[in-house]
């Protein structure tokens, strides 16, 4: 984008899509991709599915897990067989009304993957990307042409190296806005060309973050942990209309090898409160149904447990969907935790499934990558 | 030479230099290290193209895409591999000055020409111009096959003018006309040879350069390569691929007469060029923009990372470049390869091939001793290894630092997508 476009984003051209954002679209209006965000979550690290919707009848969980497992009492219990998490409270009262489905048995062919490789996998929804593998956000929206100023991706989380979706913006918490970008006039201009082009593409997201801190009391406290943040950040941006399709959160820390218990209910805990807090603002604003959740791993973890009150990386996980226009339910097939392969999990769902069913039933693309995946029809 | 001197020639006369690379040349002086690339400069001439290129060839359709893709990705697994870094380097500055193509130049004809290239790139500039005229894949790309007295194209001349030999301004529209004239009838028959066609061609007087005659191509050839202004101008363009987007004219014109006096004779000009006082002066440092080519080769090498020439192919096209396929008037020079969004495709494609061996235990990426290994050092860890890593990759400090306790996939990730690390 040129220095006049560049310009034009922040100013005249995309007023429509500050002004009035199409949030508020007629429902069964056909879906625009170009309305409806994806609130993308990525629990890093492994998430224990087995701990997170517990197969509290499976006698198979009863007999592996001794230690690291839940009491069943204090389960969200959801029907006779599965129970959530009980730091989980605000996701459970989801469940009671019909806006989370639950995706049992997600990932992808072959495995085990290091983190890395499975992160790789999650984010080009291949199970071998190469380097010319493009993130699978690209891949969905490919057939529909953003409109201009729009970004396919905005990363909210980390502020390290974050993952490639397409096109991302860095949008930094908290607010960061303000790179050290005023480095003096040198005396090359090849130099000075590029750090400029570079401060331009920040200056872009800070316009983003500035219009987003404009936007009044949000009228519900979000945990003050760094998801929390993210998901406060998010329903801001969402307010403002920022031109974004997905926005992309993280919470670290789900490398649970060790002490899993504790560690483990107070991320879903401050996950379940930041979701909870998101759903109340957006349901206020009534963008609720224009917004899908997706919480996803990068893989699970073991059924067995280790000698350090842990467990080990593992393969098939969970995906949870929230959102005003989602059929709450159980969708996919839960692994048989009696027929592991070699100590593993086997996955029943293709993470391309879900993906494929997010373009499709979400953003009403009809051709894309994924197109040949079964969809789940949580939508 | 100190480090920083070593780094600056390595990252202009080959793709940018490993740690071990840069460290074995700071033993040699400037002067001798310009002579040892230009004495073993190897662009080879005698490489193995795709059969097909000497096959049959179908003229007036469009150059298959599978072909075109072939040969770029063939040139890219040239370009990661071949010993000679300096010959790779000098072929892509000739492939990029006598850049022409168009849709129905069909690939063995690109193909054909490359490897004439590749025969006189370290050779003598006057064959190489007199290639250049017969050739047919030029004459094809610029309307020239099929040009008559009757209607000249002033495409061919005009790049002949303007890029090829002279310079731009350096000549009138009555000159184009003229040489236009002269080389009618030199077309490119169904077969893809070049041939004279008597009665297409123009034998009238004209006038061109100054010069009155019945002139035909060789005799335009010959005036062009008389004239002081050709080896300026190749002496120049030089210049600004070699050393800075500026060129200082009073080296222009002493270096334009070196390569007179050794008959356009190309290494003994190199040689100057390379010695000059230029070359190491602080000053240029970081003053060129890396072309995609030069950016995801140079990763590829720099790093080792075993890519698969297909895949450079494709992160340098999604970057703006595919070899054999250069734009009209060549790719862009310089700044004008960078906008917001090219920057962005380039961090994207060079962000996914680092991706792809980030676990490659071959690379630094790996983990703190593989980055050790790659600087040459038993152990080496924190903020040495940050700021060794930041010497050999970038010519200047980066807008973003990596903290030292960053793992070592993440600092050369850092540094390899830091604004920064497009300049050479």
């Amino acid at each position: 984008m040129d220095r006049r476009r560049f310009l034009q984003l922040l100013s005249a051209t995309p007023l429509a899509l500050w002004a009035a954002p199409a949030w508020t679209q007629e429902e069964g209006a056909a879906a625009d991709p170009w309305t409806r965000t994806v609130i993308l979550v990525h629990l890093a690290g492994g998430n224990d599915a087995l701990n997170t919707v517990i197969p509290f009848a499976d006698p198979a969980y009863l007999a592996a897990r001794k230690r690291v497992s839940l009491p069943v009492k204090k389960l969200h219990h959801l029907d006779d067989n599965y129970g959530l998490h009980p730091a989980m409270a605000p996701v459970a009262y989801a469940w009671d009304t019909k806006e989370l489905a639950i995706v049992h048995g997600v990932g992808f062919p072959g495995g085990p993957f290091g983190h890395y490789a499975a992160c790789e996998s999650l984010d080009t929804g291949s199970p071998t990307p190469g380097p010319t593998t493009r993130g699978w956000i690209s891949e969905a929206l490919s057939n529909v042409p953003a409109p201009r100023g729009f970004a396919l991706a905005a990363d909210l989380g980390m502020a390290g190296p974050g993952p490639d979706l397409g096109a991302p913006l860095a949008l930094r918490i908290p607010g960061d806005g303000g790179p050290k970008l005023a480095r003096p006039a040198s005396k090359n201009r090849a130099l000075d060309h590029v750090v400029g082009l570079h401060a331009e593409r920040r200056a872009q997201a800070r316009e983003l973050w500035v219009r987003a801190q404009d936007t009044g009391d949000l009228g519900t406290r979000f945990p003050a942990s760094s998801i929390g943040e993210q998901f406060a950040l998010a329903a801001r941006l969402l307010s403002s209309g920022a031109p974004v399709a997905v926005m992309r959160l993280e919470q670290t820390g789900y490398d649970t090898h060790r002490n899993q218990l504790s560690r483990h209910a107070d991320l879903l805990g401050d996950l379940g409160a930041a979701i909870g807090s998101f759903r109340s603002v957006l349901l206020k604003s009534n963008r609720w149904r224009n917004v899908l959740v997706v919480v996803v791993s990068e893989f699970g973890r073991t059924l067995a447990e280790n000698a350090g009150g842990g467990t080990e990386d593992g393969t098939a996980g969970v995906a949870l969907v929230l959102g005003g226009s989602v059929r709450g339910g159980m969708y996919g097939t839960p692994p048989l935790l009696g027929e592991l392969n070699d100590g593993q999990i086997v996955h029943t769902v293709d993470f391309r499934s879900l993906y494929g069913t997010i373009a499709t039933d979400f953003w009403g693309v009809q051709k894309h990558a994924f197109s040949a995946f079964p969809g789940l029809g949580f939508l | 030479m100190d480090f920083p001197t070593a780094r600056h020639l390595l990252q202009r006369t080959s793709f940018g230099g490993t740690p071990a690379a840069i460290r074995r040349l700071t033993a040699k002086d400037p002067l001798g290290a310009a002579q040892i690339l230009v004495d073993t400069v190897d662009t080879g001439a005698d490489v193995v193209l795709p059969e097909w290129v000497d096959g049959r060839v179908r003229m007036g359709r469009t150059a298959a895409r599978g072909e075109l893709d072939a040969l770029n990705a063939w040139w890219l697994g040239r370009l990661r591999n071949a010993e000679s870094e300096f010959g790779e380097r000098l072929v892509l500055f000739w492939h990029q000055h006598f850049a022409a193509s168009a849709p129905d130049v069909p690939a063995a004809l690109r193909g054909r020409w490359h490897r004439t290239l590749r025969q006189h790139a370290a050779g003598n500039f006057k064959a190489l111009l007199t290639a250049a005229v017969a050739d047919p894949s030029l004459l094809v790309a610029l309307g020239q096959a099929d040009a008559t007295k009757k209607s000249p194209s002033p495409a061919f001349a005009e790049a002949l003018l303007s890029r090829f030999a002279l310079g731009a301004g350096q000549y009138d529209p009555a000159d184009v006309a003229a040489a236009a004239a002269a080389l009618t009838g030199w077309q490119v028959d169904r077969s893809g040879k070049q041939r004279f066609v008597g009665r297409a061609h123009d034998s009238g007087k004209k006038m061109f350069l100054g010069q009155s005659g019945r002139w035909g191509a060789a005799d335009i050839v010959r005036i062009l390569l008389a004239d002081d202004r050709t080896g300026e101008h190749i002496a120049s363009s030089l210049w600004r691929a070699f050393v800075s987007p500026d060129p200082d004219p009073v080296e222009v014109s002493r270096l334009a007469g070196v390569f007179r006096d050794a008959d356009y004779e190309i290494k003994p000009l190199l040689a100057a060029v390379l010695s000059s006082d230029a070359m190491v002066e602080p000053t240029y440092r970081g003053s060129l923009v890396k072309s995609p080519v030069e950016l995801v080769v140079g990763a590829a090498r720099v790093l080792y990372l075993d890519a698969k020439a297909s895949d450079l192919a494709w992160a340098a096209a999604s970057a703006g470049m595919r070899l054999f396929e250069p734009p009209v008037n060549g790719w862009p020079r310089g700044i004008a390869w960078l906008t917001a969004e090219t920057l962005d495709r380039r961090n994207s494609a060079l962000g996914r091939l680092l991706r792809a061996f980030a676990s490659d235990p071959r690379t630094p990426l790996g983990d703190t001793r593989a980055m050790a290994t790659w600087l040459g050092q038993p152990s080496l860890a924190g903020a040495r290894a940050r700021d060794q890593a930041m010497d050999v990759l970038l010519v200047v400090r980066p807008v973003h630092e990596p903290p030292e306790w960053f793992a070592a996939g993440d600092i050369i990730r850092t540094l390899v997508l830091d604004p920064t690390y497009q300049i050479a």
